[in-house]
């Protein structure tokens, strides 16, 4: 047996603080003339697996930090280092707003760790951030929420976001992200960017509720569809998951009937305001963007529809009421392409809790309960 | 059920809070550069934020015969042309045009609005729009009456039942002076409610402004150093670089101080030197703007030359090129009195301001384009360090920049790192550009949605757009009387010397933007 590797001293924070001072008067130096603004109005922490740190992020970190100037702190994980690997630097981030202003910089210090170093990173975190300013932290992998460095990260940041998208079982960890919720005690405001990539889909139905001719056929919907392309590594679909429970529990829909899964479709029965109404959740077939919404209808009894689809080029979305034969309105929009950056973008304009995903997230598992049994018996 | 009202469960936790009811804008003066290059480009991007719904419609009216297609394309070329963002999705554009119309008619005769009905009734049954109308009036300010008096004549005022809405949008200039300000808001008072009346000054559609509010009542640093025991006076300038740009014959009837300074600047005074309001409601906010404005110390025609100084450009240079003078711009009389630049002196009577000077300039062809409300602390009560510093001791100074270039900048001493104790004036910035790095919204965007949300907390009340003419029309009145030696100022200068010599005898200097 051969003698453990001898742990690695730790980063010399001191050092990484003088590097950062040392980069504005380069910067200040390089440019005497015309100058840098230093902006900073948050903290972003990113922690991402060393394997999945690709020219994407790079492209990502450049966008978000134009719309949001802060410190960005990029912690890797490499999980196939074999000795005690613990690294950083520091580098800036400038832009020029107009053509005419100042340039604008940022600053990153990216940590680079081995799976063996990485819990001593957490401490070092906390005092390179900007004192005063909000701080986020962004899981860039398959977010496991109960893991020690997770919980640490957490602690120290005000808000958390996670991808489901990026999950080996993306239902399951909606599962996760409504048991972080119920597990007591005081936890940092968690969201789901699969929760964001509905925020279209979502705007677009309120805005039906929005037209008061409107509202005695929706108070009378008693079928819902949601058709979703089926996401790569199987199961149900956080989005079509999350539109569902988000409607159920925005609506008071009871959801303690039975439920049934029929191969790519579940069929769940709900109580709206004591009336039945049949919830289907249907998966069809597509080879581009697996996990996304397609249409959503919601039929009333008397055959008024609403509905939202998007077009087959995925660039926009239709909106589209009925109320009978010569009563349509429709609407066609550019759809949200929710890139990377646009999601923290829409996110790191947030703070504090989001009540609704809360409740939506718990819903949501509570419709994975129902489905899970009738799914291990159909 | 009225629209505002509506209790939509959907939208808790959605960022779009507000959504706008169903309805129909009914644009006079369809023809006109405004309606192309501002109010239907901003009305399409509402649409493709889906901040107004798809039961949405809008109905241009102007004399020149055209069909609805030829409407549409019109103004699909203007929005490709004057949008934000250029692109124009073809299939996008199909959609929202379907809610497009036109009208061709006098604006005087009654017929035109006895179509104009029918056509409304219509849309309202294929379009959803459920009764609801915003009128914009963009035609040429004589015409305002006429459409006003045929609206009512028409029966279009009201609302067509008890849930809808009809409202309506005047553009500036509010009048030609006082007399006629008062007449027009008789008029408008005799057809509409002043809750329907939306009178639009497009300077309260920006940002910045916008964000005057904010910065006084939502930092608590501020609002206690606002006042007379720390402000020694405040200065706000409203430059224009550009002269009048073919708007010659329009401007030679009009002037700064009707264009510029009674209005949009004016707004801005109200919104630097009003009370803090119990609430955000429209009322609230305008109820402490006319507060402010009421206490501003009349000027007495004998004493205009006290508290106010005009100025018209002559040749000169202005970004690098030469440009004329003012009198010799096509559509202006060569002997022209008109004033391209005003400075008022304004004092207020109350409690906060007594004692504070408010100097507001504004001018066309000075060196740059730029509005900014600058405040003027006084020095420190006892100058510990005042041999140290060579030059004159500069006092803090606090700029909120308007336009362009965003942002709040503090002024304030710093020592200058050494064995001895130096002292340099130093800025500290903040910048919109910086630290959002998102582009605002444009002003007609944010005001036109405002209207058909039924908030007019950005709109000029009736007793504002009178009370600024009453507080301008003695020093209009001593100037039409009296002959200037004009040019009195280059082109691409800071305005007459006067204005400077006006300053000096105050012991006083103007900022240099």
């Amino acid at each position: 047996m051969g003698a453990e590797p001898a742990p690695h001293p730790g980063l010399n924070v001191v050092a990484l603080e003088r590097e950062l001072n040392a980069l504005w008067t380069n910067l200040g130096e390089e440019d005497p003339h015309s100058g840098v603004t230093r902006t900073c109005v948050l903290n972003l922490i990113i922690y991402a697996d060393a394997d999945s740190i690709d020219h994407h992020l790079d492209e990502t970190l450049i966008e978000v930090t134009e719309k949001h100037a802060g410190r960005v702190i990029l912690l890797t994980e490499d999980h196939a280092a074999e000795s005690p690997l613990l690294d950083a630097w520091v580098t800036s981030r400038c832009t020029l707003p107009t053509a005419s202003a100042k340039q604008v910089c940022c600053e990153q210090v990216t940590i680079k760790a081995a799976t063996s170093s990485i819990r001593e990173t957490p401490s070092a975190i906390a005092s390179l951030l900007l004192s005063d300013l909000p701080v986020y932290l962004w899981r860039r992998g398959n977010p496991d929420l109960h893991s020690p460095l997770f919980r640490r990260l957490a602690s120290l940041s005000n808000r958390v976001l996670v991808d489901s998208r990026l999950s080996n079982n993306p239902s399951g960890s909606v599962s996760a992200i409504a048991g972080y919720f119920t597990d007591g005690g005081r936890v940092t405001p968690l969201s789901d960017l699969n929760w964001t990539r509905t925020v279209t889909w979502r705007a677009v139905l309120a805005g039906f509720y929005d037209v008061p001719d409107y509202r005695s056929a929706l108070d009378a919907v008693n079928r819902v569809e949601i058709k979703y392309l089926a996401p790569e590594a199987g199961g149900l679909a956080p989005r079509a998951l999350y539109l569902a429970a988000w409607l159920a529990s925005r609506l008071g829909w009871r959801i303690d009937a039975a439920a049934h899964v029929d191969g790519d479709s579940c069929e769940i029965d709900v109580w709206a305001q004591g009336r039945p109404l049949r919830l289907t959740l249907q998966a069809i077939t597509g080879v581009d963007r697996p996990g996304h919404l397609e249409h959503i209808t919601l039929v009333s009894a008397a055959g008024a529809s609403f509905s939202v689809r998007k077009t087959p080029d995925g660039q926009r979305l239709v909106a589209q009421a009925t109320l009978g034969a010569d009563r349509r309105a429709e609407r066609v929009s550019g759809y949200d392409q929710w890139t990377e950056s646009a999601l923290l973008d829409h996110e790191l304009e947030a703070l504090g809790r989001e009540r609704v995903f809360e409740q939506t997230a718990k819903l949501a598992d509570r419709i994975l309960d129902l489905l899970a049994p009738a799914s291990s018996s159909g | 059920m009225s629209p505002e009202s509506l209790d939509n469960p959907l939208r808790e936790g959605l960022r779009a809070e507000r959504t706008a009811s169903p309805c129909t804008v009914v644009i006079f003066g369809a023809s006109g550069d405004l309606t192309k290059r501002k109010l239907v480009p901003a009305l399409y991007r509402l649409s493709q934020e889906r901040l107004v719904p798809a039961e949405f419609a809008i109905v241009g009216i102007s004399r020149t015969p055209l069909s609805h297609d030829d409407f549409r394309e019109r103004m699909r070329s203007a929005v490709s042309t004057f949008s934000e963002s250029k692109h124009l999705d073809e299939e996008v554009w199909r959609n929202f045009a379907q809610g497009i119309y036109y009208l061709s008619g006098d604006i005087a005769n009654p017929e035109l609005y006895n179509n104009l009905s029918q056509l409304l009734s219509e849309i309202d049954a294929e379009r959803g729009t459920s009764g609801n109308r915003v009128f914009y009036l963009s035609t040429a300010p004589s015409q305002y009456s006429e459409a006003i008096k045929q609206l009512g004549a028409a029966d279009l005022a009201r609302s067509v039942t008890p849930d809808s809405f009809t409202r309506i949008i005047i553009e500036k200039p509010f009048g030609y002076d006082l007399a006629s300000a008062k007449q027009l808001n008789e008029e408008v008072a005799a057809v509409f409610d002043e809750d329907q009346v939306y009178r639009i000054d497009h300077y309260l559609g920006k940002e910045t402004v916008q964000n005057l509010l904010v910065f006084r009542f939502a930092n608590g640093i501020f609002e206690p150093i606002w006042n007379r025991q720390y402000i020694d006076h405040i200065q706000i300038t409203n430059a224009e670089a550009i002269g009048v740009e073919g708007r010659g014959a329009y401007y030679e009837s009009s002037g700064v101080t009707r264009d510029m300074l009674q209005n949009h600047v004016f707004q801005v005074l109200s919104l630097v030197a009003m009370e803090p309001p119990v609430s955000l409601s429209a009322n609230a906010v305008r109820d402490e703007k006319i507060k402010a404005m009421q206490a501003v110390r009349p000027i007495h025609h004998d004493q205009v030359d006290a508290f106010a100084v005009r100025g018209q450009y002559g040749p000169g240079s202005s970004g690098g090129h030469a440009v004329p003078g003012y009198r010799e711009e096509p559509g202006v009389n060569p002997d022209s009195a008109t004033e391209t630049y005003a400075m008022l002196k304004l004092n207020f009577d109350n409690w906060r301001w007594a004692g504070v000077p408010f100097y507001l300039r504004s001018g066309k062809r000075l060196p740059k384009r730029l509005t900014e409300i600058a405040i003027q602390f006084k020095q420190a009560p006892h100058l510990l360090f005042s041999k140290l510093v060579e030059q004159h001791f500069e006092p803090n100074v606090l700029v909120v920049r308007v336009q362009p270039d965003e942002g709040i900048t503090l002024r304030i001493g710093a020592k200058i790192p050494g064995q001895t104790t130096r002292i340099r004036w130093v800025n500290m910035d903040f910048r919109y550009g910086a630290s959002f790095g998102v582009s605002s919204p444009e002003a007609y965007e944010r005001l036109l949605l405002d209207c058909i949300l039924g908030d007019s907390t950005l709109y000029a009340r009736r007793d504002m757009t009178e009370r600024g003419w009453e507080i301008v029309m003695p020093v209009l009145d001593a100037w039409r009387n009296s002959r200037p030696d004009f040019p009195n100022y280059e082109a691409g200068a800071w305005g007459p010397a006067a204005a400077d010599e006006f300053l000096e005898r105050e012991g006083r200097e103007w900022r240099r933007p």
